[in-house]
């Protein structure tokens, strides 16, 4: 027995440890565990905290009178001292200056955050819930019923999509009372985001549809809404969170580009919307233009970063 | 002979496949638009003195006081024989509008595509090769960028740099166009200055859109060819002590396309729809800038049309998209 020799053993060892380890945790310890190790996945995680905090305490910090109104243009009237009035320099008061109709950038940027989020996160709810009952039927049921509805997905799929969110905006907006803006650009965002979702559901419900324990659940008289609900979708759970992650960036991206073109809400905070009115006078401050723009990349890129932590950790295959 | 008869049949399929798609999206938008309002009250805005006699007879020359389904039934007739309308804003026929927009649109879109394509390929296999080396890390780095940069985003800066600055930093000798995508007098230029101003207008939009679409083209090539090079028939072809070019670019290269030309079907619908954005920051003069002006003007036979021929466009790219399946990958046959 050489020295290496009982290195290696030990080594075994806690390998085996490990593994023994290893069986006993869930399935969701595991991806955590696999997603902890994952440095870049990690990063995302720390800049999606700093943002989510930012739109969780706009409110409560504007309400302790931290952070001044964000849609307050009372600014206008301070003397300049003051660092008041349209496009203002930074000062003081207003850390990051103010914007053309002389509101403090700062509390737009934190306020930006929660619009973001909440446009992201509730749009691809909605997506998601469309992709799942077009997706799941599809394919679980297959045959004429997946057919069909393929066939609207594949529809959906080579529409000029962005043209008609930015109709059916135009159009909304005219029927909807001001202030529910906000709203039209999320449903609309909603209703086109699910078809590339719903084909990979299809594929995962047919997948797993013809395993063994799913055909023991139906010998036992599993009904088909208990058998899916209870014993599909939670196996396929994995790809659709990863879905789910990307898509948050894509509809972040997607409202900021709504808002750039002037198709979003006016009257709330929002990052596009900032870019859109910065625009113009991009050459003399173009740090109006910056702070939003960082800020959606900064979010976009850690949802991104997320995302494909998540399909590593979520996919063993992938592990290495 | 038999592959032609093949050939034929995968593309009537294609085609009529492609006629309720047709069909589909031209409803959505009519209804939408018919939602919105009467165009006539739209169009005679602002005019005082107007009768209501003047009004019935625009009514009907448009044929507004028929039921809907009959509007759409004799816009569609319309189409077939070349007539798109006449546009509310700019009063003149719809068809001549559009050819020129169009071309716009196709020359910026295409160019950058397929510059973005044989880019990826290039960078990504190179990527592929070298896995975790200095270079794939900063070609990695810069995909994630670009995928999470907005496209405006980019365009402004690159306007502001490599048009005004350079600008003001060359006293005005070189620098790249802000806007449009000729010059103002290009009608009189001769045929080479013409083209090459053209291409001077191009540069800018041009390789903002081959950045972004890149930054996603790049990530898909590089982990289709990581996954190939790990393939037994690679090695079994290294092994028969072919050269490494040959195994990477002769043996690897096909089936490492694979999942970006599946790809690129989707990605020519999400960029054609994305040329609203990319067209309004640098001012160029294509379909997406005059459909989002369209829209603001509410010139409802120029949305019309631009969707319309959005959705022509993007279904024959996908067409010609599943024909190439075959050539990169021969198992799978069209038809």
């Amino acid at each position: 027995m050489g020295e290496t020799d009982r290195v290696s053993d030990l080594e075994r060892r806690e390998l085996l440890e490990e593994e023994v380890e290893t069986r006993g945790a869930s399935q969701w310890q595991l991806v955590w565990r696999r997603f902890k190790k994952n440095r870049t996945a990690l990063f995302g995680a720390g800049i999606l905290l700093v943002i989510v905090f930012m739109g969780v305490s706009a409110p409560f910090l504007t309400f302790m009178g931290v952070l001044p109104d964000p849609n307050s243009t009372i600014f206008l009237i301070d003397p300049p001292e003051l660092g008041g009035g349209s496009r203002a320099l930074p000062s003081i008061f207003h850390p990051l200056g103010t914007d053309k109709l002389g509101r403090d950038v700062l509390s737009r940027i934190f306020w930006g955050a929660q619009t973001a989020l909440i446009v992201g996160i509730v749009a691809m709810l909605l997506s998601t819930i469309i992709a799942l009952a077009v997706g799941g039927l599809a394919g679980y049921f297959g045959g004429r019923v997946d057919a069909g509805l393929m066939m609207v997905t594949d529809v959906f799929l080579v529409m000029p999509v962005f043209l008609i969110m930015l109709l059916m905006i135009k159009i909304l907006s005219i029927f909807v009372v001001a202030g529910f803006g906000l709203w039209i650009v999320i449903t609309v965002l909603g209703i086109f985001g699910w078809p590339q979702m719903a084909r990979m559901i299809r594929a995962e419900f047919f997948k797993l549809k013809n395993l063994d324990y799913v055909e023991a659940a139906r010998e036992l008289g599993a009904s088909n809404r208990r058998i899916m609900l209870r014993h599909i979708l939670p196996n396929a759970l994995g790809p659709i969170i990863v879905v789910f992650t990307l898509g948050i960036a894509y509809n972040i991206l997607a409202e900021a580009g709504l808002s750039f073109l002037g198709f979003g809400d006016a009257s709330i905070p929002s990052w596009g919307w900032m870019i859109n009115m910065a625009l113009e006078i991009v050459s003399v401050q173009p740090w109006l233009v910056l702070y939003p723009a960082f800020m959606i990349f900064f979010t976009v890129l850690a949802f991104n970063l997320m995302g494909d932590g998540l399909a590593d950790a979520l996919d063993p295959r992938l592990w290495r | 002979m038999i592959e032609i008869t093949r050939l034929a049949k995968f593309l009537l399929r294609r085609l009529l496949f492609s006629i309720p798609v047709f069909f589909g999206v031209t409803i959505i938008t009519w209804a939408l638009m018919y939602a919105a309002g009467d165009p006539v009250r739209l169009m005679l805005a602002g005019t005082p003195y107007i009768t209501q006699d003047v009004v019935d007879n625009l009514r009907h020359y448009y044929r507004l006081d028929r039921p809907v389904w009959e509007q759409y039934f004799y816009w569609l007739l319309n189409i077939f024989q070349g007539n798109l309308g006449t546009s509310f804003y700019f009063h003149s026929p719809v068809a001549t509008l559009l050819i020129p927009w169009t071309i716009e649109t196709l020359k910026l879109q295409l160019s950058a595509l397929a510059l973005a394509v044989i880019l990826a390929i290039i960078v990504g296999v190179y990527s592929a090769r070298h896995p975790y080396s200095i270079a794939d890390m900063g070609v990695t780095t810069m995909a994630l960028l670009g995928v999470s940069m907005p496209i405006f985003v980019l365009g402004i800066f690159g306007l502001l740099i490599f048009s005004q600055s350079l600008h003001t930093l060359t006293n005005g000798l070189f620098y790249f166009p802000a806007s449009g995508a000729h010059a103002w007098n290009y009608r009189s230029f001769p045929f080479p200055l013409f083209l090459a101003d053209a291409a001077w207008h191009m540069v800018l939009p041009m390789l903002v859109l081959t950045f972004t679409f890149m930054a996603l083209y790049v990530r898909l090539v590089r982990s289709g060819m990581r996954e190939t090079l790990q393939q037994d028939y690679v090695l079994a072809a290294r092994a028969s002590g072919l050269s490494n070019i040959k195994v990477v670019y002769k043996h690897a290269l096909r089936n490492a396309l694979i999942p970006l030309v599946t790809y690129i079907g989707l990605a020519i619908a999400t960029a054609f729809a994305g040329a609203p954005i990319t067209e309004t920051v640098f001012t160029w003069p294509g379909l997406g800038y005059y459909y989002v002006q369209a829209l603001n003007n509410l010139d409802f036979p120029v949305i019309m049309a631009v969707i319309s021929i959005l959705t022509v466009l993007i279904l024959a790219a996908n067409i010609i998209v599943d024909m190439t399946y075959g050539i990169v990958d021969p198992r799978i046959t069209v038809g």
